[in-house]
């Protein structure tokens, strides 16, 4: 079972496996400010977080920060380079380059969150279930898992959006698909190991029912690797959504869409270099900020890492 | 080790019936009724249903043809069976048999994706092993900076910018070549094996480093030995471990990886007619290519494991 799980989670794995966090902190401070305290002193985490935090707004407020309309098109105003007055350039329909990375953005976290939130739902769900009543349970959710897991990178998303048919809601529902089996083996291993502790124990000896020992005892001991597996797949999301938003399964034109974008360059890119380049810087920048906060976050949770 | 290798079959088996099982399924679960699907997407796809030209008796005599009025069970062992003797069915368009395709397409994703594989893997190791041997340097950094972006860059992105500095301004480069010469295959290979160099190099610093601690490291060195000896005979090939298992994982990302690369370079290969398939709603040829690939990349899977558990024998004799 651990042997493919190396290629799942290779970056989040070695901070992860040790399944020990929060139980071993015992201090006056609540958990949360311990760990927004060292994010506060991890450098590269704060940079994420800003990044974030400014793609974030920017695509909340995009109307007022750009004059112009993503999708207005002005034939006379087509493929210019970067100028005063369009910072980014124009496409081949005469659209701002800049504006449309700023509603683009709404859609690219958007996908990356309700994705990776669809992931961390089921898989946590299944994951727990398997982990906590092991046996059979365990057996066939694994197997499951194992099944989901044999469909390398990207193709279990495709596979998904080939059934469904490709939209935009589809792509969505198909990547939190694919990030379904990364939750669920790293939860079945978190439970497995949790289920040991005399804590859970404990509880069950004073009478707690089952939800009651999963709900209040041991997920909120077992949240921490999950929240930082959940930022590193918010990234990965938000990669597999541009790609496929690249090859057409996902948003169609006319939305402002960064992998979309990047598609209707193909043609213009001898011409026009500012296409391609911008909406691909957009997608690294949020992918390394989302990055980059996880690997802070990973470092915040783990007690053998903390500088104090 | 045959007990390992016993143990390794019999949770490979399931799985694989699992795949097949979900591939299967695939076909009834998509929105619609197959053989509807098929008389109005066979052969061009226009749908014929305006001239009222679908009538129950060839949609009978289709479904009594493909066999779909059998029970599902039964469907699904003759669907496995068909698979033994190479039938995958036949595309919408066309009607060419989807084995065919697949072998016409497989050997050039398949090779680009081994080429990609050891650029990436060489390149990778590379840089961990000076990350490790200089850890805490401003080499080790910007080496560990080069990976972060490496595994932050959308490695289609990344082919496209090639693409336009390589190719378009330099001229450096082929844009499009035949699918067999090995030089229009370096842009496409360095794309999409970026991200691998950078999770290989990630890994073999981390593992080296580790290592380096070690009690018989400090042993080795207490020997007398060259610096250069102690960490090529014996610190890298205890590192070796963990990134044999995540090379041969790669192998099977990079395979799924070569779906957006094909495109990009609009290279020949299953990634693209994949792609194409969906397009054109031929899902005799999606399900063909995903099958192939997952069962690929299970096979691969197994190996690798074999491989690790050769090299490492803990895990042969482990408690597993």
């Amino acid at each position: 079972m651990a042997d493919s799980m190396a290629g799942q989670s290779t970056r989040a794995g070695n901070t992860l496996s040790d399944g020990s966090f929060s139980s071993l902190d015992v201090s006056s401070e609540s958990q949360w400010r311990t760990i927004m305290r060292q994010i506060a002193r991890h450098p590269g985490s704060m940079i994420g977080l800003s990044i974030l935090v400014t793609f974030t707004l920017a695509a909340i407020f995009a109307p007022s920060l750009t004059s112009y309309d993503p999708a207005k098109m002005s034939v006379r105003e087509a493929l210019q380079p970067p100028s005063r007055a369009h910072l980014l350039g124009t496409d081949m329909l005469g659209r701002d380059v800049l504006t449309r990375l700023l509603y683009g953005g709404r859609l690219s976290l958007r996908i990356g969150f309700i994705a990776v939130g669809i992931g961390t739902v089921f898989g946590v769900t299944l994951g727990g279930i398997a982990g906590y009543w092991g046996g059979w349970v365990d057996e066939v959710i694994s197997r499951l898992v194992d099944i989901m897991l044999a469909f390398p990178g990207i193709l279990l998303a495709i596979a998904v959006v080939a059934v469904l048919g490709p939209d935009l809601q589809n792509l969505m529902i198909a990547v939190g698909i694919g990030t379904v089996p990364g939750f669920a083996r790293l939860m079945r291993g978190q439970m497995l190991a949790a289920r040991e502790y005399d804590y859970v124990t404990s509880a069950r000896a004073v009478g707690c029912t089952h939800t009651a020992i999963i709900v209040r005892h041991v997920l909120p001991n077992v949240m921490a690797p999950v929240v930082v597996f959940a930022t590193l797949a918010i990234a990965g999301a938000i990669l597999a959504g541009a790609a496929l938003n690249y090859l057409g399964l996902g948003a169609q034109p006319p939305t402002a869409e960064w992998g979309l974008m990047l598609a209707e360059s193909r043609d213009q890119m001898r011409r026009a270099w500012w296409l391609p380049t911008f909406p691909g810087i957009a997608i690294m920048l949020t992918v390394m900020g989302i990055n980059a906060l996880g690997d802070g976050l990973s470092d915040a949770f783990n007690p053998h890492l903390r500088r104090r | 080790m045959a007990d390992y290798i016993r143990r390794r079959v019999l949770t490979t088996i399931p799985v694989l019936l699992g795949v097949l099982l979900a591939v299967f399924l695939m076909l009834h679960l998509l929105p619609g009724d197959p053989v509807r699907l098929m008389l109005t997407e066979h052969r061009g796809g226009s749908a014929p249903t305006s001239a009222g030209s679908i009538t129950e008796d060839m949609y009978e005599s289709m479904r009594r043809e493909l066999g779909l009025d059998r029970p599902l069970p039964i469907q699904f062992i003759s669907f496995i069976g068909g698979i033994f003797r190479g039938d995958l069915g036949f595309s919408f368009r066309g009607g060419e048999p989807v084995l065919d395709i697949i072998l016409r397409n497989l050997p050039h994703t398949v090779r680009l994706a081994f080429f990609s594989l050891g650029i990436a893997t060489l390149f990778g190791f590379v840089l961990g092993v000076v990350a490790a041997i200089r850890r805490g340097t401003w080499i080790d950094s910007s080496m560990m900076a080069i990976a972060v972006a490496g595994v932050s860059i959308p490695s289609f992105w990344l082919g496209i910018m090639l693409l336009l500095v390589f190719a378009l301004k330099l001229n450096l480069m082929p844009a499009i070549g035949d699918a067999t010469d090995l030089r229009a295959m370096i842009l496409p290979a360095i794309a999409l094996g970026f991200n691998t160099s950078a999770v290989v190099a990630r890994l073999t610093r981390s593992s080296l480093a580790e290592t380096l601690q070690q009690d018989y490291i400090r042993t080795a060195h207490a020997k007398g030995l060259r610096e250069r000896t102690v960490i090529i005979r014996h610190a890298l090939k205890n590192a070796m471990i963990p990134i044999i298992t995540v090379v041969g994982l790669q192998f099977g990302h990079l395979l799924g990886g070569t779906v957006v690369i094909e495109t990009v370079f609009g290279r020949p290969g299953i990634g693209r007619i994949a792609v194409n398939s969906i397009l054109e709603r031929d899902f005799p040829v999606v399900q063909g290519i995903v099958l192939v690939s997952a069962v690929t990349y299970v096979l691969v899977n197994f190996l690798v494991d074999l491989a690790y558990a050769w090299v490492d024998p803990r895990l042969r004799f482990g408690s597993r």
